[in-house]
């Protein structure tokens, strides 16, 4: 069975699209780790899933139930730990969990719920003097009362010390041994890859990647990480070496440049940084980890190739004319 | 029975408001300190004083009081829940939005019903200490109708929470309401005259819709449901005679004032769940 399924999901905000013809399947019992910065509309789709906003287009289902017209069922077995959320200040942790038995019809004890968070000895204290972390402890024993089959978990990590963070990914491998599927919002890479079996990311209310953790590191490995320390690591030799083709990604730090490119372009890359007039004075190459596999989704490529039509000029060799005159245009479009 | 969850839950956190709080010494402060100020100003002896006479000295300042309170109530039910975004952990559970509103209404109108009844209770207990005769039906009567005059205006506020997204605009919404019935809504009929018939003011006597329509007030049904019910002043006959020649149309009876304050309970209840219901959150 399906957990989550969205079928070409359009949501718009007026004239903004959060969301643009999104298909996304999660399978019944694997952790799901929705990966995306922030905007990318990682909060957008949670949204759609509980009813709290309405696709534009396209149809979202959740445990084989329309999102939208059966809601209340949908929320009855599903666990919520919600993003940017707020607690009633005046009631305690108790009463906190005691609202979501109730409202679940879960004949939990509200004590254990509290214990399994690590907050049971503020149980009878007014939330209103919980620190973030606690509060964010609070909301995830909420969601996990009644045993749903599927928690729903938006930044949980927000607000909790690295200690508070570990115990939250045992808390959601206890949930996923017990048979439930977690879905797992996050805009931290290492979250999700320490606990999740597949990975989708979102960007700009897109799809960019969507595949087993494995099969991403897999990804990632074909590509390398050129370390080069030069002489002068210049905004000019940046944008000069982001247009050698077959290069994903440069940054520079001090007097080295990290240049994420497939193995065949690293001796274009010093090529292209010695036309410059600059001397390469060391250079190693490291495999891409996960992380800069995530940074080159989920950076705005856009504005990559704009900064590309605007500083090439007649140095590149004559492969890169193509891409070159392509980009000019494109910027050309963009300031029209 | 998902919407009695929300209700219990929003009346333990409203009850420990400072605000309802701030409520119910208002109340008692008019109740019980207008039931001994007026032993002084109402008669010649404190033993003479009626009750009956208390309550039509009220009656007034409660018509005014009790809105502000009702509406003050009712604001931030669900607009304070979006602001904050304490609605998420609310709807994260299994509640529908309309037991959300439901459940709103019952748990603000259960804080205004405690703080109106401490009010009362202590009025309660000055009156038959200070007064020779204490009537405890008339002024059970009187606390009841009073609750459900403020429940309207839960409901109104409550309405106006449902249907905007924003405190600020649930408060000058719900204060617009109060002013249009506390100023406005009386110079409707006149101004309906004035495009009819291009006069202000009715010559003569005011038509029978006009009089219907100032009945749909909820301030003037209050006054109306407590005068005819509890006070029974001898004067309104009177009044009903002069204007009518002999009984008043259907429209001045209690039973229709009860049933206008039950609809503005419900009607403003309604239509704001019917925005909130349509609402991204």
């Amino acid at each position: 069975m399906t957990a989550i399924e969205l079928t070409g999901v359009t949501k718009r905000f007026g004239d903004v699209v959060a969301l643009r013809d999104l298909d996304l399947a999660v399978e019944d019992g694997e952790v799901f780790g929705f990966l995306g910065p922030n905007g990318a509309g990682k909060s957008t789709t949670i949204n759609l899933l509980l009813d709290f906003a309405r696709p534009t287009e396209g149809r979202a289902e959740v445990l084989g139930m329309d999102a939208q017209r059966r809601s209340q069922e949908v929320r009855r077995r599903t666990g919520v730990l919600p993003e940017g959320f707020r607690t009633y200040d005046r009631l305690t942790g108790r009463q906190h969990v005691e609202f979501a038995i109730d409202s679940k019809e879960a004949n939990n004890d509200p004590m254990d719920v509290l214990e399994r968070v690590g907050i049971a000895e503020a149980a009878d204290r007014k939330v209103g003097g919980y620190s973030k972390g606690m509060t964010q402890r609070l909301a995830l024993g909420m969601a996990i009362t009644g045993e749903p089959e599927l928690l729903i978990l938006d930044e949980p990590s927000t607000g909790l010390d690295p200690n508070g963070a570990r115990e939250m990914r045992e808390l959601v491998r206890e949930e996923r041994d017990r048979g439930a599927t977690i879905f797992f919002s996050s805009h931290i890479l290492e979250q999700v890859e320490a606990v999740c079996d597949r990975i989708g990311i979102l960007r700009g209310g897109e799809l960019v990647a969507e595949d087993s953790v494995s099969g991403l590191r897999e990804a990632a490995g074909t590509a390398q990480t050129l370390e080069v320390t030069v002489s002068r690591a210049d905004e000019e030799l940046v944008a000069s070496v982001r247009t050698v083709e077959g290069v994903s990604n440069v940054t520079a730090s001090g007097d080295r440049l990290s240049v994420a490119c497939d193995p065949d372009a690293k001796t274009r890359v010093l090529e292209r940084i010695e036309s410059e007039g600059v001397t390469v004075e060391d250079f190693s190459t490291e495999e891409a980890s996960l992380e800069e596999l995530f940074v080159s989704y989920t950076t705005d490529e856009q504005a990559a190739s704009e900064q590309r039509g605007r500083t090439s000029d007649g140095k590149n060799s004559e492969g890169e004319d193509d891409e070159r005159t392509e980009s000019e245009s494109e910027s050309e479009e963009v300031r029209a | 029975m998902s919407w009695s969850v929300v209700a219990r839950k929003d009346f333990q956190d409203a009850i420990r408001s400072r605000g309802l709080i701030a409520m119910t010494i208002l109340f008692t402060l008019l109740y019980a300190g207008a039931a001994y100020v007026y032993t002084f100003i109402g008669s010649s002896s404190p033993q003479a004083a009626s009750v009956l006479s208390l309550i039509s000295f009220l009656l007034l300042p409660a018509t005014i009081l009790v809105p502000i309170v009702g509406v003050f109530a009712g604001y931030r039910a669900i607009a304070g829940e979006r602001e904050t975004g304490s609605i998420k952990l609310l709807l994260g559970l299994p509640h529908t939005r309309q037991d959300v509103v439901i459940g709103k209404i019952v748990g603000r109108s259960s804080v205004v019903t405690v703080s109106t009844f401490v009010g009362f209770l202590v009025a309660a207990v000055v009156a038959a200490v200070l007064y020779s005769s204490f009537p405890a039906v008339d002024f059970v009567a009187f606390g009841a109708l009073t609750v459900l005059f403020a429940l309207a205006f839960v409901g109104i506020g409550v309405g106006i929470s449902a249907a905007t997204g924003s405190t600020t605009k649930a408060i000058a919404g719900g204060f617009g309401v109060f002013l249009l019935f506390q100023f406005l809504w009386g110079e409707i009929p006149k101004l309906i005259n004035y495009i009819a018939n291009g006069s202000y003011g009715f010559s003569g006597r005011q038509p029978n819709w006009s009089y219907l329509f100032e009945q749909l007030d909820p301030q003037n049904a209050y006054q109306l449901a407590v005068n005819e019910w509890v006070v029974q002043s001898p004067l309104r006959e009177a009044l009903y005679q002069q204007v009518f020649g002999g009984d008043p149309p259907l429209f001045f009876s209690p039973w229709f004032a009860l049933a206008v304050l039950l609809a503005w309970v419900l009607v403003p209840a309604g239509l704001g769940y019917l925005a909130f219901e349509r609402a991204d959150l």
